[in-house]
């Protein structure tokens, strides 16, 4: 394993642990997605990593050497990791390209014209950071940090102080220059989408723990409890018995006649097709059809049993 | 590139502290005197003997409690102040010693000499009263005590208590009459002025000549700055008063004199040139500058007053012990609080 | 679970370890003073309580209130009109509103006084062309109110410049949004715009109070007898040291209780700014009110800063050929030397301490930092005495030198004393800036030295200049540290003019505070120079 992560500690408060227990590893090469809300502790555990916050306890090992152990703490400066920060802190009495090359090591300076080139920065060497635009110093930021051939990039919301225009294109973008270069990296954030699209493989991370570490797809299909399953998407609810199951929307399909009849209280023009707003037995229910439907009428609906999901009832109070 | 700056700094501030009393032709002075006639002389003296005059100018109790901290390490020679009451305090805290020549003792008038020998002084000044011309007739003034009387009341100004002149004024009233009388002196006088006591002895003089009080108790020499100074509107103020020394009655005790006096340290490392710079200071030429100068009269018998101080005539000065001004002064302090006098 | 509490993991250590160093040598003197506190009590104390002292806080609580007073009037209605409206002689205004700070409050009481009294140009004119308006003028100014408007005066730049860079971050916004509430400009004003820049305000308010209360020359010429003068009555007059120390630290106490109630008052009231765009529409003025606006924001620049100068040139002429040019460059040199010296010093101490106090996230490194901004409340002849009493009974006696009117000394005291105005703009840049420029630094592999010197020096730039050249013009205005702690034959441009002030010549006089007025002057257009391409850039 490139990257091992094994029983990290980390807390400001003793009664109240930030990271509990962590505990996972990368391959070289992957793009990891580190999921949690706001305030969960992400950024600190970017930290962690990059040795800017000291742990409690645990291992880091990066590419086979020991970053933090029992009585082993590298500096941060002397850590091969790139650390790409959420407010994209380009220093301003700096240009761009005086940014990028900032305190780099002889070595690396052959990168810089690969590196202007992949990020598409080439023409903007000479600007400053007040003269960039968001999408601009965030990719000037990503170029500083993979100029020095990081062994890890972490990356810190990339994208959440972008429009949503230009999110998009962000993400392939920083994809294709992160495969290229074929860098391990972390990705932090609280958007499922920028999970879904980048990331070979998803960590959500809840109340200090692991919650489910998986493939994207397998993650979506075989949440390992309620709260991942809500996280990767809306989720309808569906008592058969006593056992309460769960069916993802797009797993839920407009029939000509079911024994599941649904009331449509909203219909929400999305494009490609319309999302359905409805009540089914007392529960809110979303699904999309191809065509509109009033408000207060009644279709039926169906599903495969396959697609059910079951979790422990348990759970949902867990995660409140 | 940082290092340099800090070899920098540290050089310059190598450099510029080195060492300061490590030549031994020179003197080092703590004074109480800012007047610009002081710097004169000690250029001549300079020019005279080639010996470097270092002085270091404040107020005359910091420098004591300088003086006294410093202990055995003091670089200083000597101790000059504008008041005998604090050469007095300097020798009470044993920061002085004897200081005596045949050329000192020629130099200076018998009548000023300090009896115990600590201290030598080198000018005095009579702290006098100045009436208003139109208002005033001399004939109605007569003694500090008189001022107390209620004939004055709301027409008296002088300035704040905390002033040295004032202290040693009313220490020297302490020491000629007692506690008792100085209390009730003080509290006449209080009820007599025109106003709160500030400004400076100056001040008193426009004060008068704007009509807003008519008798004023301040020091000989700032009439005589005034009436030699360039500008009309001061000169007119100083036109429109005279000048009265008080207590001249026959058998009187004569006005309150003080000294600016200078004192031998206890520890001076240079005490040769230091003896020689108060033979200098007390010697004719030197007094003949301070006199046209600063407008004090001199200690040297040799030596006639300036001219527009002369006109003032002749007077009778209290021949008090000059050390009873700083032994009586806290007593004097004690009275100004409980007397009111601002 | 095993937890590493560990002295040794504690982040730079060295760094805390000299910073600790250096705070113990800055907060020695205070020391003790409080070592003298304890083993020497006063016996005067009460003794003053009950005949002056009561009085004298009264007195100093009343200049407080009038000097307060007037600074608020000359600052606060300048500092609205400029940031908010465009007229014609705005950029004058706002280039030479902050003038004053140059002239040197002795300087002003001195200066106005001569103006006014009997024998000045006001009266005289009145009486040689109005005979009969004459008498109304011919009053007694040395009063404890015309000090405060003097005061006033030369202190408002303190209130202008807070409350100028308050307004400018509120932005329109909040006028605009008043108005849509149906809130008139001058209602919108008091109810919206004041509270806002409370804390700016009263930050300005707490200097000028820290100027009052450490007030030397000026107060000692009126005869107001102040709190200060109490601690020189029980020290100089009394001889009681004791009780001088005892006082001292009662000043302190109150001193302390303001300090805290800037700090309450401002991180409560901190949130605002930030949500505010700095950028800010000026608006037109109709004809009406501007004479109304060229009047309040001329009124204490003439006041403040014109007539003194006109005042002062007028008597450098009379006496020109009496100047001692010689003697003139000496003391100027003098004067820039140790002034210049002394800020670099104390802008590289306090960018050390407040670099301490961002990496180390101790608790420590706070509270020293807070610590030794203390010396700026200590009247200056206090941090002397502390400072003599510190070498003669250790140090010089230990190396039986004596260091006592070295420039070492000096230095120190006045690193002492201004370590807090060098501080402040400092650390408002340095909160400024956000946390993640040190991490990013550090993972780029800066050390902290790196750090500093690659990141922050660059950064702060214009911080550390302006930081530089207040405490440059504040060094070059002191008095009483400089009058008792000086070396032999040094005397700088305060020293000068306030013997020849004291001494009653105020014309000779005239050539020097000319020259601390013109440099301090020239720093300041330079310092709102450096100001305006702050803004630009950021």
């Amino acid at each position: 394993m490139y990257l091992e992560v094994k029983n990290l500690v980390k807390y400001y408060n003793k009664e109240l642990p930030i990271i509990r227990k962590l505990e996972f590893s990368v391959k070289k090469g992957e793009i990891i997605s580190f999921l949690g809300e706001s305030g969960s502790g992400k950024t600190t555990f970017l930290k962690c990593i990059a040795g800017l916050e000291k742990i409690h306890s645990g291992s880091i090992l990066l590419n086979n050497v020991a970053l933090n152990d029992k009585g082993i703490f590298v500096k941060p400066q002397d850590r091969k990791i790139g650390f790409v920060f959420q407010d994209y802190p380009l220093f301003p009495h700096l240009n761009l390209e005086e940014n990028i090359v900032f305190n780099l090591d002889k070595k690396y300076h052959k990168n810089l014209g690969y590196i202007l080139t992949l990020t598409g920065l080439k023409y903007f060497v000479s600007r400053y950071p007040h003269e960039l635009s968001g999408g601009e110093q965030q990719r000037t930021c990503v170029a500083r940090a993979l100029i020095r051939e990081p062994e890890l990039l972490l990356l810190d919301e990339p994208f959440s102080n972008l429009d949503s225009a230009i999110k998009q294109s962000m993400r392939e973008e920083i994809y294709k220059i992160i495969k290229e270069t074929n860098t391990t990296t972390i990705l932090v954030t609280h958007d499922i989408n920028d999970s879904l699209n980048i990331a070979d493989k998803i960590l959500i991370f809840k109340a200090g723990i692991v919650q489910q570490y998986d493939k994207p797809e397998k993650m979506y299909c075989e949440p390992a409890n309620c709260y991942c399953a809500m996280i990767l998407g809306d989720m309808n609810k569906l008592f058969i018995g006593s056992k309460t199951y769960y069916v993802r929307p797009e797993k839920v399909e407009v029939v000509k006649k079911s024994n599941h009849k649904i009331k449509v209280e909203k219909c929400f023009f999305q494009g490609r097709e319309y999302r359905i707003k409805g009540r089914y037995k007392n529960e809110i229910w979303y699904f999309f059809s191809k065509k509109s439907i009033n408000e207060n009428e009644e279709v039926f609906i169906d599903f495969k049993k396959m697609d059910l999901i079951y979790f422990d009832p348990v759970c949902k109070n867990f995660f409140k | 590139m940082y290092k340099y700056y800090y070899i920098l700094l540290l050089s310059v501030l190598y450099v510029s502290c080195f060492p300061i009393n490590k030549t031994s032709n020179e003197i080092n002075i703590y004074s109480q005197r800012h007047y610009s006639v002081d710097e004169i002389q000690y250029k001549n003296f300079e020019k005279l003997t080639g010996i470097k005059v270092n002085v270091v100018k404040a107020n005359a109790d910091e420098l004591i409690e300088r003086l006294k901290n410093e202990g055995k390490n003091t670089p200083a020679d000597l101790f000059i102040t504008v008041d005998a009451g604090k050469l007095f305090k300097a020798k009470e805290l044993s920061l002085l010693q004897k200081v005596s020549t045949p050329e000192i003792k020629e130099n200076v008038n018998d009548e000023f000499e300090d009896k115990n020998g600590y201290w030598v002084p080198i000018t005095y000044r009579a702290r006098i009263i100045v009436h208003s011309n139109d208002r005033v007739n001399p004939s109605e003034l007569s003694t500090y005590e008189d001022l107390a009387n209620s004939k004055w009341k709301d027409r008296l100004l002088v300035r704040s208590s905390s002033n040295a002149y004032n202290e040693a004024l009313m220490s020297s009233i302490v020491a000629n009459l007692g506690s008792d009388s100085a209390e009730a002196w003080s509290l006449g006088l209080v009820n007599n002025f025109v106003r709160d006591p500030k400004g400076s002895d100056r001040d008193q003089v426009k004060a008068i000549a704007a009509g807003q009080g008519d008798v004023a108790i301040v020091n000989s020499y700032y009439i005589g700055l005034l009436l030699s100074s360039e500008k009309e509107e001061e000169l007119k103020a100083g036109n429109a008063v005279s000048v009265f020394f008080p207590n001249q009655e026959e058998g009187g005790r004569g006005s309150h004199i003080n000294v600016s006096g200078i004192g031998l340290t206890k520890y001076s490392p240079n005490k040769e040139n230091a003896i020689k710079l108060i033979e200098y200071l007390t010697g004719e030429e030197a007094q003949r500058v301070y006199v046209n100068n600063s407008y004090e009269y001199p200690v040297n018998p040799n030596v006639e007053p300036a001219d527009i101080v002369k006109n003032w005539g002749k007077f009778k000065s209290d021949n008090l012990d000059l050390n009873l001004l700083g032994k009586y002064r806290e007593e004097a302090i004690l009275i100004f609080d409980k007397t009111g006098w601002k | 679970m095993e937890i590493i509490k560990n002295y040794f993991i504690v982040e730079n250590k060295r760094w805390i370890i000299v910073s600790l160093l250096i705070a113990f040598f800055l907060l020695l003197p205070i020391v003790i003073l409080f070592i003298k506190l304890f083993s020497d009590p006063g016996k005067n104390f009460f003794y003053l309580w009950n005949t002056v002292l009561i009085d004298y806080t009264f007195n100093t609580f009343y200049l407080i209130l009038i000097t307060s007073l007037f600074t608020l009037l000359f600052g606060l209605f300048p500092a609205w009109i400029i940031s908010n409206y465009r007229f014609i002689g705005r950029n004058f205004y706002d280039l030479v509103l902050f003038l004053p700070l140059a002239i040197p409050s002795y300087i002003m009481g001195f200066t106005y006084i001569d103006i006014l009294s009997f024998t000045g140009p006001i009266q005289s004119f009145l009486r040689n062309n109005f005979p009969w308006l004459a008498s109304y003028f011919n009053i007694d100014y040395l009063q404890i109110e015309t000090l405060g408007v003097l005061l006033g005066l030369a202190l408002y730049p303190y209130v202008y410049t807070a409350a100028r860079v308050a307004f400018s971050l509120l932005g329109s916004n909040y006028i605009d949004l008043s108005k849509s509430l149906g809130l008139s400009t001058i209602k919108s004003f008091y109810k919206i715009i004041l509270p806002l820049s409370r804390p700016a305000i009263f930050s300005g308010l707490f200097l000028v109070f820290m100027e009052v209360l450490n007030e030397y020359g000026a107060v000692k010429y009126f005869g107001i007898n102040t709190y200060t003068t109490g601690i020189f009555k029980a020290w100089f007059s009394l001889g009681d040291i004791g009780t001088a120390i005892q006082l001292s630290c009662l000043l302190l106490l109150v001193v302390f209780f303001f300090f805290v109630l800037e700090k309450i008052s401002s991180s409560k009231t901190n949130f605002f700014y930030e949500t505010n765009s700095p950028v800010q529409k000026l608006l037109y003025v109709n004809k009406d009110k501007l004479f109304l606006f060229h009047l309040v924001c001329s009124i204490p620049f003439i006041l403040g800063f014109f007539i003194p100068l006109i005042f002062i040139v007028n008597n450098v002429f009379q006496t020109y050929s009496s100047i001692d040019f010689v003697r003139l460059f000496t003391l100027s040199f003098n004067t820039i030397f140790v002034s210049s010296l002394s800020s670099f010093i104390i802008i590289i101490v306090a960018l050390f301490f407040l670099f301490i106090e961002k990496i180390s996230k101790t608790k420590i490194n706070t509270i020293i930092s807070h610590l030794i901004s203390l010396g700026y409340a200590i009247p200056g002849a206090v941090i002397g005495l502390g400072l003599i009493m510190l070498f003669s009974n250790i140090i010089d006696s230990f190396f039986s030198v004596s260091l006592i009117g070295s420039f070492y000394v000096l230095i120190y005291a006045y690193v002492i004393r201004f370590l807090a105005v060098g501080k402040s703009p400092i650390k408002s840049s340095l909160e400024k800036h956000p946390e993640s420029y040190d991490d990013t630094g550090k993972n780029l592999g800066l050390g902290p030295f790196k750090l500093l010197q690659k990141i922050h020096l660059p950064i702060n730039k214009f911080a550390l200049i302006s930081a530089f050249i207040l405490t440059f013009i504040d060094i070059m205005k002191e008095l009483p540290i400089t009058l008792i702690l000086r070396p032999f034959n040094f005397d700088t441009l305060a020293t000068q003019t306030y013997e020849f002030a004291i001494e009653e010549m105020l014309p000779l006089s005239s050539a020097y505070s000319l020259s601390i007025i013109i440099i301090g002057s020239m720093l300041l257009l330079f310092l709102k120079n450096v100001i305006n391409k702050q803004l630009n850039v950021s």
